[in-house]
């Protein structure tokens, strides 16, 4: 049920990681979301993978009364492929296109939503993916793009579900956890609990994504708590990718993580972390 | 130089500016930093023996210097190390410490004995002064305990002095003492069950008016004290919160050893990988942290104040 409230409450510049684990509220997200979009004069993309729920999306607007063939012949309605599409690597510039597009046309924007199964079969393909999702991220902070990116919690594999969930805006579970997410300028911004339970996931998170990293900055004023093994994570990860990606400025610490870093010199041994107001 | 560690033994004040303001003089005419934690009143007889020389010791109120004794070691630490960045090649140090109410009295003699241990490798000459007038006679015993020189009228090696390790592992850090029942019983799990631990607590807290600061502190130094248990004990792992008008006291019991090493929590790690970095850091911000070994059963208790 919260999923579905969550697709319901989403404005311009919204970035849902939406999980799914029954068909049926998928499908009926899909078709609200898509209302609401061309509601307010939205183009309107969706990309779907065969087998999973939104296939049947044209014929459930149908149902709701849309003229599903005009719509898809003025260009407001686009139900492609997935995999067809060049998301995996390039889906920054298939949105940043689309969106010029829509205001060219007089469109107040793009609204996308992505099922994200195809991604399964492509090992390289996700391994990048929360890189792809940071950009996009930060992307639809910039133009008016509405995005979902549907994830069927039944084929993802939990740790991979949660890098990707913490690269979003916006998230349709838990809303308390970790997340990362590119603020307009190019910041990078870590929140939530970094504790020991998250560490890896923090490392994973960090390193998975230090090619899309906008800027060097990493925000980490909204983290509500960190302990030892949490800063360490945020350590270890920044040396990790120091080698090609240099430091790390690590923004806004907050009293504790300062606390921390500042109890063992752990500057000596993060060298590439530099902390700074 | 290598680490000198003494006590000074005395019942008047002439005896103490007598030992000290020299001490103090002939350090800075080898160029080395001087630094002065003892009582207000102690600070104005020194300043005065000391003349024109006082303007280069560095004094420090001992009400506000020894707080906790984590913290104090950590204090020193930061201290030597900047005087030696200054270019100091040692640092001489009068620290009168102020053992508190009764109850911390072995607390702080277990401190005057890990400073052995933990500056052993330290440019450092230290003096601990001890007045009799005012110390317990225990106290003052224990001076000799853990201080390997001691000056009482004349200056000599300590036959009853202790290695630390030995002298903590026979003097157990007392608990911290707690009320009736406890308000909070919890499990302790999995990993999950250490966020349900600090949510609990963090409710308790901010019920009570804490700072964000200090309930921020608070549940560090109960993430870290839970996740040792869960990491290195054993058994049924449980953790008990009291509640008091300013503090909250909370004891994580398992069924392990316990650590090996008596010095655990007083070394700072060399490096943040290393074991016991959490263990160290809820020193630090805890203002009373025990562990007791006994009846099969290890027991962290630790209080902290908002």
């Amino acid at each position: 049920m919260l999923a579905v409230r969550a697709v319901s409450d989403l404005t311009v510049h919204d970035h849902l990681c939406f999980v799914y684990d029954r068909e049926a509220d998928a499908r009926q997200s899909l078709l609200d979301y898509v209302v609401a979009g061309l509601a307010r004069r939205e183009r309107v993309h969706v990309y779907l993978e065969p087998g999973a729920p939104g296939g049947t999306i044209e014929d459930d607007l149908r149902a709701a009364g849309l003229p599903v063939r005009d719509l898809v012949d003025d260009g407001m309605l686009l139900v492609g492929p997935a995999r067809e599409t060049d998301l995996a690597s390039g889906a920054v510039g298939v949105f940043a296109a689309a969106a010029a597009s829509a205001l060219a046309d007089g469109l107040t924007g793009l609204r996308v939503y992505v099922e994200t199964r195809f991604l399964l079969d492509q090992p390289d393909a996700l391994a990048g993916w929360p890189g792809q999702e940071l950009r996009v991220d930060l992307l639809a902070k910039q133009l008016p793009i509405t995005a979902v990116c549907a994830y069927d919690v039944h084929g993802w594999a939990p740790g991979n579900l949660a890098l990707a969930e913490s690269v979003h805006t916006r998230r349709s579970r838990d809303r308390g956890a970790l997340r990362m997410h590119a603020g307009r300028d190019g910041t990078l911004r870590l929140s939530g609990e970094i504790d020991r339970s998250a560490a890896e996931q923090v490392y994973r998170l960090l390193v998975r994504t230090a090619g899309s990293r906008p800027t060097p900055v990493l925000d980490v004023s909204g983290v509500s708590f960190v302990d030892v093994s949490g800063a360490r994570s945020i350590g270890t990860a920044c040396e990790a990718i120091a080698g090609r990606h240099g430091p790390t400025r690590l923004r806004a610490a907050t009293p504790l993580l300062r606390k921390i870093w500042e109890s063992a010199t752990w500057s000596t041994f993060f060298p590439s972390v530099r902390l700074e107001d | 130089m290598a680490f000198l560690h003494e006590a000074l033994i005395y019942d008047n004040d002439e005896e103490f500016v007598a030992a000290l303001a020299p001490f103090l003089s002939d350090g800075l005419r080898r160029r080395e930093a001087a630094v002065a934690v003892v009582p207000g009143h102690h600070t104005d007889l020194l300043r005065e023996s000391l003349g024109d020389d006082a303007d280069q010791v560095a004094f420090i109120d001992s009400a506000d210097w020894y707080r906790r004794p984590a913290s104090t070691l950590a204090g020193w630490a930061e201290l030597v190390g900047d005087a030696i960045e200054r270019g100091h090649p040692s640092v001489r140090i009068v620290g009168e410490v102020d053992f508190g109410p009764g109850e911390r009295h072995d607390s702080w003699t277990r401190y005057e004995s890990a400073v052995n241990d933990v500056f052993a490798t330290v440019p450092a000459w230290v003096i601990c002064p001890y007045d009799t007038r005012r110390l317990p006679g225990r106290v003052v015993a224990d001076a000799l305990l853990t201080h390997p020189v001691v000056r009482a009228g004349r200056r000599s090696p300590s036959e009853l002095y202790r290695q630390p390790a030995d002298l903590l592992r026979t003097m157990a850090e007392p608990l911290p003492p707690v009320g009736s029942a406890p308000l909070v019983v919890m499990s302790l799990t999995d990993l999950l069950s250490v966020r349900r631990v600090r949510r609990t607590i963090e409710a308790i807290a901010c019920h009570l008016g804490w700072g964000r600061s200090a309930v921020s502190e608070l549940l560090l130094v109960v993430s870290e004290v839970a996740l040792n248990a869960l990491t290195h004990g054993r058994g049924v792992r449980r953790v008990q919160v009291w509640v008091e008008q300013a503090a909250i006291t909370c004891e994580v019991v398992d069924d392990g050893d316990g650590p090996a090493d008596p010095l655990v929590g007083y070394r700072r790690p060399e490096n943040p990988r290393q074991a016991g970095a959490g263990l160290w850091i809820a020193n630090q911000l805890s203002d009373w942290l025990a562990i007791e070994h006994r009846d099969g059963a290890n027991r962290v208790r630790f209080r902290c104040s908002r």
